[in-house]
This record gives structure tokens, C-alpha cells and sequence, in this order.
């Protein structure tokens, strides 16, 4: 009976103590750097820079969907993502920096009123494919 | 003793702890970063949500206005936080909580297969030795490496299935049991938990009650019911919003998708993987290893493992999908929820853990079949370093995919900043909530109801529909309410650059739609409008699933220690604690002003509708009739146009009951096909990539991307549209063919009976010609 307890005492602790020490080190882990503010130049760089690859990402995402609208927008992104990212890795900017200077761009675009939607902010509502297509 | 040390509750939670910690170790050092990958992206933001809506705002996270243009968020089926591992994202943040969660997870995953498999398993330590091997197995590491966090809800299936099993043999925790983990795995989200969870528990129930005397079955049935009932109500609160939701847009799954017994195979033994850093590879998403199936194999061929074996083998013939003829998933199919399954191997995961059993059988067996001391010791060991090694395999796979992950930090916008809607970019969606922003690029595992009138370019996101009518002022935002001064000098209507839902009210006048988006008519005058969101289904099924843990917590005390149910005495009892969150939901349909959604208009994929009264005059008429339920009543091509894109519109009308499995082959052909190369010459893929083609196919099941042809209204006429890309397609004259026949392309085509106005050959008719310069 006392080696049974001896036991169950031992159990509990290696018990609460891994818990503890998966639950404390989750908790002090370090996280990366938030990163640094995006200079007004730099964000005309990148607006600059999205914008320009912008009509060349349409027309493949049309060529790879032809006919529907949300594969072509899904794909966009796609592409978006991976300059925005590129973007942000050779200014040593957060991603975060780079997507704001985009929204930025997409506003003044629709504040000068140069176009209906000239860059794609209307929403082109989610209609995933089925898989068989 | 080893039987002893194992039936040792903390002795075994212990245990189970200091594996699941070298399983998840070589996440903790990253457990502040944030998972990159694409569906990580999503399923994160969804508990960042929740997260924020709860910390910054103080409300309950229902609406989720950063992603899709808002959403419902207790309706969003891969949202996680209505479960209590919340409570770790609460205290730890979304991305910390995930190793813990995982973690916690693993412990219950393992300790639930060992209670499992005790229930029919003589001795401790085998149960004890193969828990392990479903709980680590290689799933959970993909799941982790994708951010699929709520995946890891498929460690309570065994408690489920305890739980069942406990209820058949007449025990009321077995009740409570089942519908507190079903509740629990639904509240933890995924669409695949509570279709695969369904068909466990029937599977389950099937087994106990052939286990049972022909007597003992009667009340079986009786306590079988009670936990379907319980199970249903205890999860209200997820069932009801995720259902409403997929009810005003329905997932449509297609395809034939099926693995061949080698792909299983190398799925369950292989090595866990990842492919150039971007995603795993097939080979050991289920890793189990080759022991642990030799023993299964083994102990498969006990009589007491027979029933046990024999689903196990049934859920492998599930994972095969449509590559084993005949197909048993194809069959599932038919049936409602389940035809939206994708993913057959993902089985697999039942499939390991009902041959848990045979496995133990045979760990139970194996030192038996020898005599003396020597044997049974030297046969325990070598079955637990077999084991053992198993482990060391799975937590090295989890290691693998745990490092290979792509990580990354989200920069807060800063404090005050204000919400707004933005074209947003899906697959960076958790970066994009960060900054406050919504993300009008959606992705989800069903198509989401979002209004085209959404604009992520608005100088402000409520105004006026027109723009002379006043002003409008925000005055406080937060997820769930929104309120705005209205200056208004002529009746308009104020409108919120949101989704519009059901559920949301306003203090001044009634929320409409306006095109999808949120509306409030306005009378001139000064108005402090409010908005809030508090739509039916998550009130109705909260109370609903309160009253069902009420009930069975009254349940288990009045039954407690396997007292009878259904007696003639306790019966009264015993329904009206059943019956009791039913009554509740009846009372609250009696409260219940929301208006409904409206019908869904089904459209093509370019937006155009799938149904129309008639063909425009552009459209060639066909007519023709075919020896299945379906008439192709005409055609029109568009096309190719400079960017080498044909456009098709084909209008079709079923006229009877037709088989789901129906497909549309498109074949687009050149008349003139190109010499073929010769069989003995080498094959250059890269050269070949940039060759001339002759034929390209648009084959397609689920038409005007709406429906599957066989749910296309009866007698109206769909136009299906659709593109095809005729990249490198070769000068000269071309032909567009269309077929019907079995989605596999493997059952002959259907017949021609009336060719009508059309070209008929090889059950094909011309639909159009086009030439390529």
C-alpha cells in the first residue's frame, strides 16, 4: 500500500511537472521581432513594385482559369503573396508593412477615381472548386 | 505486475505525458512563431478572432468581421475556439497554444485508446503498449505541420467510442461520456469530424450489439438512442450555427478520389516527409510502421478480434476511395453530409485505431504461446522494444515536419487603429487580420456567402447608398456591434461594407440586405444607429446544449454505479431528461424573428446565372436527346481570344431521376490530328510541355459549378459555362465534342437516342467548331 502511494505520488509529479513544463516553456518560447515601420519611400516602393507586376498576374490567372472568377482571383494572390514576400524579405520589413503599403495604393487608386476598380478591390465572392474540375 | 503498473492511473497518465512531451519537444522552442503555411493561415486567424473579439472587445467571438467581408463565426466549421482549449489560446495567445493544445491533446488521444481498448482487452499493459501508436500516429504530424490544429479533436474518438460501447452495455456514463466528447470534437471544428466521427459511432454500435445476447439488444437499441440524442443536443451549440451556414451554401464535393493498396500501404509504413519545404509528402501521413500491422495482422486472426479486424478492414477499404472496385466511399456518398467527404484516406485514422484491438491481442497472445518464465519475459520485451521503436519512428516524423515548417512573427497594427475592410490576400490572412484588417480574398472549405458589392477601397466603411442624403459618422466598433451617427436630410439607406446575415439586428429600423451587404433604411432626420450581432442559432444552441449537460449530469448522478435506465419506474425519468433540451428548442422556436436566407441563385463560376429561362439566340440548338434523363438543348462557343481562352456555354435539361455519378466529358480536338512521335523515341518532359497539342478536355461533374447534374432542377434549363485554355493548341480546324457517362470515364459513355439537330459520333456530339491561326 505504501509503495502503491510512493508510486501514485511520484506519477502525480512527473504528471504535473511535464504539463508545467510544456505549458511554461509554450509560454516563454521567443517570438521574432514584430519588425520595424515602413518608411513613406518604401512604401511607394512597394506599391510601386505591386502594381507594376499587377496586369502581369491577371493574365496568367486568366490563362490558368479562364471563365472563373475566383480561381482568377485566388491566383492572383497567390502571386501577390510571393512578391509581397520577397518584397518584405529584401527590405527587411514585417510582411505586415508590405500589405499596407498595397492597401494604401488600392485606396488612393479608388480615390482618384481613375477607374470602376482598377486593381481589384471588389470582392469576387468565394466559390471554390469541386475537385473533379 | 506489468498489468498492474498499466491499469496505474497516474502512473500511465504520467507515462503518456513524457511521451507526448518528446513528441511535440522540437515545437516548443517555436511555439512564439506563427505557422506560414497556407491553411495555417486561415485556421489561425479564425482563433486570432475569437481571440481579439473576446480580449479587446470583451464579447463572445460570433461574428468574425476580418476575413471573407465577416462571417458567422461559430458557424465557420474550421473555426476552433468554441471548444476548451480556448481557454490556453486565452491565456497563451493563438500561436503558443497550439503546441500546448497539441500536447494536452496527444495525452488524451493515448489515455482514451487505452480506456478503449481495456473495455475488451484482458490484459493492461498490452492495451497500455499500443495506445500510443494511434495517438502519435503520422496524421497529427501533418496536421501540425499545415496548422490543421483542429484535426488533433480526432484524439477523443476513442472516448467516443468508450463511450458507446459503455452505453450499449447499459452504463449511463457511457451516455454522458460520448456526448461531452462529441461535443467537445465538434466544438474544436474541422467538416471532417462529424462525418467520420458518425460513421465510427455506427460502426461502434454495430460491434457492441453483436458482442451482446440476443436479450441484452433490446435495451441496447433503447440506450444507443438515448446517446445519439444526448449527442445531437450536447452539441447544439456547434451543429445548429455550422449547419444553418452550410445550408445557406452548400459544399459540393466532387471527383473520383481513391488511393491504390501500394499508396496505403507506403502511407501507414512510409517516411514522413517534406517535399522541397512547401508541403508533406504521402508517404507516412498515417504512419503507423510495419509492426505495429504485423501485430495487428497477428492478432487479427483471434476469434475475439474478428469483429474489431473486420472494421478495420472496412475503413481501409473506405480509404481506398474510388480506386477499389466496388467502391464502399462511393456508397457513403449517397448518403446526406457524407456526399460533401473528401479525403478517403482519411479513414485511415479509423482504420488504425479499431486494429488498436488485434494489436493488443496480440501483444495479450504472444507470451502465452510459449511456456516457462524466459519466453513470456523475453517475448514482452522484445514486443515492447518493437513498439518502443515504432514510437521513437512517430516522434521522429513529428520532428521532421515540426522543424520543416516555414515561421513567421505578425506585427500588430497599433493601438486605436481603425477597422477596415481591404482587398486583403487569403493566403496571407492571419498577416492581414493583424494590421485590423479584413481580408475580402477568401478561402474556405465551402463556398462562403459574400456580397460582390464588398469593397476593400472605401474611404469609409458605413455610408450612405446615397451619397447626397447626409453624413454618417462610425461612433464605436467592435466585432459584434457597430454604431453609427446618421445625418440625413432625405429618406436612404445606410449601409455597413459587411456581410449581411440573418442575425443582425439594428436599434433603428430593420437590417436588410442590399445586395449582400448589411442595410439599415433611414428616415431623414438625426439617428444614433446600432447594429449588433446575435443571430438565433448560437442563442438556441447554447441553451440547448446547456440544458443537455444539465440533464446528463443529473444522468449520471441518478444512474450512477451501471443502475438501470429503463425500467419501468426510472423510464419516466429517463425520457424527460432526454426530451428535456428538445423542449427547449421548441420553446425557443417560439422566440425566433430572424428572416430567413434567401434562396441561393446557383451561378457559374464567371458569375453568370446557372439557371435561365431560355437560350440567348446566339446559342446553337441541339436538341438532342440521350438514353439517360438529360437533353443537351444547345451550345454556344466563344473564342479562343488573344489569350488563347475558348468559352462554353452549354445548355442542358434533365428530365428525370438521374445518378449522381453523371459527368459531362468536354473534348476539344483538333480535325486534324498531329502525327504521333514514335513509341522507342525518348520522352523529354520539358520539351514536351512546349509542344503543339491536338486535344484538350474540360470534364467536369458538377455543372455551372453549382450542382452535381443530377440535382439540377428538374426540367430547367441550366447553362453550364466554362473555359478551357488552349495553350499551345496547334493551327488549324477544331472541334468541340460533349459526352455523358460515369464520372470514372470507365462505364462506356451514355447513348444518343435523338441526335437532334446536332452531329452524333462515337456518343459524342459537336458542339461547335472554332479555328486556331
Amino acid at each position: 500500500m505504501r509503495i502503491d502511494f510512493r508510486i501514485t505520488a511520484v506519477a502525480v509529479v512527473v504528471l504535473v511537472v511535464t504539463v508545467d513544463f510544456v505549458a511554461g516553456k509554450a509560454r516563454s518560447a521567443p517570438r521574432a521581432p514584430a519588425g520595424r515601420v515602413a518608411t513613406v519611400g518604401e512604401s511607394r516602393f512597394i506599391a510601386t513594385a505591386i502594381a507594376a507586376e499587377e496586369p502581369a498576374w491577371r493574365n496568367k490567372s486568366e490563362e490558368s482559369f479562364p471563365g472563373d472568377h475566383w480561381s482568377q482571383r485566388d491566383d492572383f494572390h497567390a502571386q501577390e503573396r510571393d512578391k509581397a514576400k520577397e518584397l518584405a524579405s529584401s527590405q527587411k520589413l514585417p510582411i505586415e508593412q508590405v500589405l499596407r503599403a498595397i492597401d494604401e495604393d488600392v485606396r488612393a487608386s479608388h480615390r482618384a477615381g481613375t477607374a470602376a476598380d482598377p486593381r481589384g478591390a471588389k470582392a469576387v465572392p468565394c466559390k471554390p472548386r469541386p475537385v473533379y474540375d | 505486475m506489468l498489468d498492474r503498473l498499466a491499469a496505474h492511473t497516474p502512473l500511465r497518465l504520467a507515462f503518456y505525458a513524457l511521451l507526448a512531451l518528446a513528441f511535440v519537444w522540437p515545437a516548443l522552442a517555436t511555439a512564439g512563431y506563427l505557422n506560414e503555411f497556407r491553411d495555417a493561415q486561415v485556421m489561425f486567424l479564425h482563433e486570432r478572432a475569437a481571440l481579439d473579439t473576446v480580449k479587446k472587445f470583451g464579447e463572445l467571438p460570433l461574428w468574425n468581421p476580418w476575413y471573407c467581408g465577416g462571417m458567422y463565426a461559430l458557424g465557420a466549421p474550421q473555426a476552433r475556439f468554441a471548444s476548451p482549449t480556448f481557454l490556453a489560446t486565452l491565456w497563451l495567445g493563438a500561436e503558443r497554444a497550439e503546441v500546448l493544445v497539441a500536447f494536452l491533446l496527444a495525452v488524451l488521444g493515448m489515455e482514451g485508446t487505452y480506456r478503449w481498448l481495456s473495455l475488451r482487452v484482458r490484459t493492461g499493459f498490452s492495451a497500455f503498449a499500443v495506445a500510443p501508436v494511434f495517438a502519435l500516429s503520422g496524421q497529427f504530424a501533418v496536421s501540425f505541420f499545415r496548422g490543421w490544429t483542429n484535426f488533433w479533436g480526432f484524439e477523443l474518438v476513442p472516448w467516443i467510442l468508450m463511450g458507446v460501447t459503455l452505453a450499449a452495455r447499459g452504463r449511463a456514463s457511457g451516455v454522458v461520456l460520448a456526448s461531452v466528447a462529441f461535443a467537445l470534437v465538434l466544438g474544436f471544428g474541422g467538416t471532417f469530424a462529424a462525418p467520420l466521427v458518425a460513421v465510427a459511432v455506427v460502426a461502434e454500435s454495430l460491434r457492441t450489439l453483436s458482442e451482446l445476447s440476443a436479450p441484452q439488444r433490446g435495451r441496447a437499441v433503447g440506450m444507443l438512442a438515448l446517446t445519439a440524442c444526448f449527442m445531437a443536443s450536447a452539441s447544439l451549440f456547434r451543429l445548429f450555427p455550422v449547419a444553418e451556414t452550410l445550408e445557406a451554401a452548400p459544399r459540393i464535393m466532387a471527383g473520383t478520389p481513391g488511393h491504390a493498396p501500394k499508396n496505403i500501404v507506403a502511407m501507414l509504413v512510409g517516411t514522413l516527409d517534406v517535399k522541397n519545404g512547401s508541403d508533406v509528402e504521402l508517404a507516412g501521413q498515417f504512419y503507423v510502421g510495419g509492426i505495429f500491422l504485423a501485430l495487428a495482422a497477428l492478432g487479427g486472426s483471434d476469434r475475439r478480434s474478428l469483429r474489431a479486424m473486420l472494421i478495420a478492414i472496412l475503413f481501409v477499404w473506405l480509404a481506398a476511395g474510388y480506386a477499389r472496385k466496388p467502391a464502399l466511399f462511393a456508397l457513403l456518398r449517397e448518403l446526406p453530409v457524407l456526399s460533401a467527404l473528401r479525403y478517403p484516406e482519411r479513414f485511415l485514422w479509423l482504420a488504425i485505431l479499431f486494429a488498436s484491438e488485434p494489436a493488443a491481442r496480440a501483444i495479450e497472445k504472444l507470451p502465452q504461446l510459449g511456456e516457462g518464465p524466459r519466453w513470456r519475459a523475453g517475448s514482452i520485451a522484445v514486443l515492447s522494444l518493437g513498439l518502443a521503436v515504432t514510437v521513437y519512428w512517430q516522434v521522429g516524423a513529428f520532428r521532421r515536419v515540426a522543424v520543416a515548417r516555414t515561421l513567421g512573427a505578425l506585427q500588430e497594427a497599433p493601438e486605436g487603429t481603425p477597422f477596415r475592410q481591404s482587398r486583403g490576400n487569403r493566403w496571407l490572412a492571419a498577416h492581414v487580420q493583424a494590421q485590423n484588417m479584413g481580408s475580402l480574398s477568401c478561402w474556405e472549405v465551402h463556398p462562403v456567402v459574400e456580397s460582390a458589392r464588398l469593397r476593400g477601397d472605401l474611404a469609409q466603411e458605413e455610408y450612405l447608398a446615397d451619397e447626397t442624403a447626409g453624413t454618417v459618422k462610425r461612433t464605436s466598433w467592435s466585432p459584434n456591434r457597430i454604431g453609427v451617427h446618421a445625418s440625413v436630410v432625405k429618406p436612404t439607406r445606410l449601409l455597413v461594407n459587411q456581410n449581411w446575415h440573418p442575425g443582425w439586428r439594428s436599434n433603428v429600423g430593420a437590417v436588410v440586405s442590399e445586395e449582400g451587404l448589411i442595410g439599415v433604411d433611414l428616415p431623414p432626420g438625426e439617428h444614433d444607429v446600432v447594429l449588433s450581432f446575435a443571430p438565433r442559432s448560437a442563442k438556441t444552441g447554447a441553451l440547448v446544449s446547456l440544458t443537455a449537460l444539465a440533464a446528463l449530469a443529473a444522468l449520471g448522478v441518478v444512474f450512477r454505479r451501471g443502475r438501470p435506465l429503463f425500467t419501468t419506474r426510472k423510464l419516466p425519468t429517463t425520457l424527460g431528461l432526454a426530451v428535456a433540451p428538445w423542449l427547449v428548442l421548441a420553446g425557443m422556436r417560439g422566440t425566433w424573428d430572424e428572416p430567413k436566407w434567401p434562396e441561393p441563385t446557383p451561378r457559374n463560376a464567371n458569375g453568370t446565372p446557372a439557371l435561365v429561362a431560355a437560350m440567348p439566340e446566339s446559342a446553337a440548338p441541339l436538341a438532342a436527346k440521350l438514353d439517360i434523363p438529360v437533353v443537351v438543348e444547345g451550345a454556344e462557343l466563344r473564342g479562343p481570344d488573344a489569350r488563347n481562352n475558348l468559352y462554353v456555354d452549354l445548355y442542358l435539361r434533365r428530365t428525370a431521376k438521374l445518378a449522381r455519378t453523371t459527368a459531362v466529358f468536354v473534348h476539344v480536338e483538333r480535325r486534324e490530328k498531329l502525327p504521333e512521335k514514335p513509341k522507342d523515341e525518348p520522352r523529354d518532359k520539358e520539351k514536351e510541355k512546349k509542344e503543339p497539342q491536338d486535344f484538350f478536355n474540360a470534364d467536369h461533374q458538377v455543372v455551372a459549378r453549382s450542382f452535381f447534374l443530377s440535382d439540377a432542377p428538374e426540367g430547367a434549363l441550366v447553362d453550364d459555362a466554362f473555359g478551357v485554355h488552349l495553350e499551345r493548341a496547334a493551327p488549324g480546324d477544331w472541334d468541340v465534342f460533349v459526352a455523358f457517362g460515369h464520372v470514372s470515364g470507365r462505364r462506356g459513355r451514355a447513348k444518343f437516342v435523338d441526335p437532334g439537330r446536332g452531329v452524333v459520333a462515337e456518343d459524342r456530339i459537336k458542339i461547335g467548331s472554332f479555328r486556331v491561326r
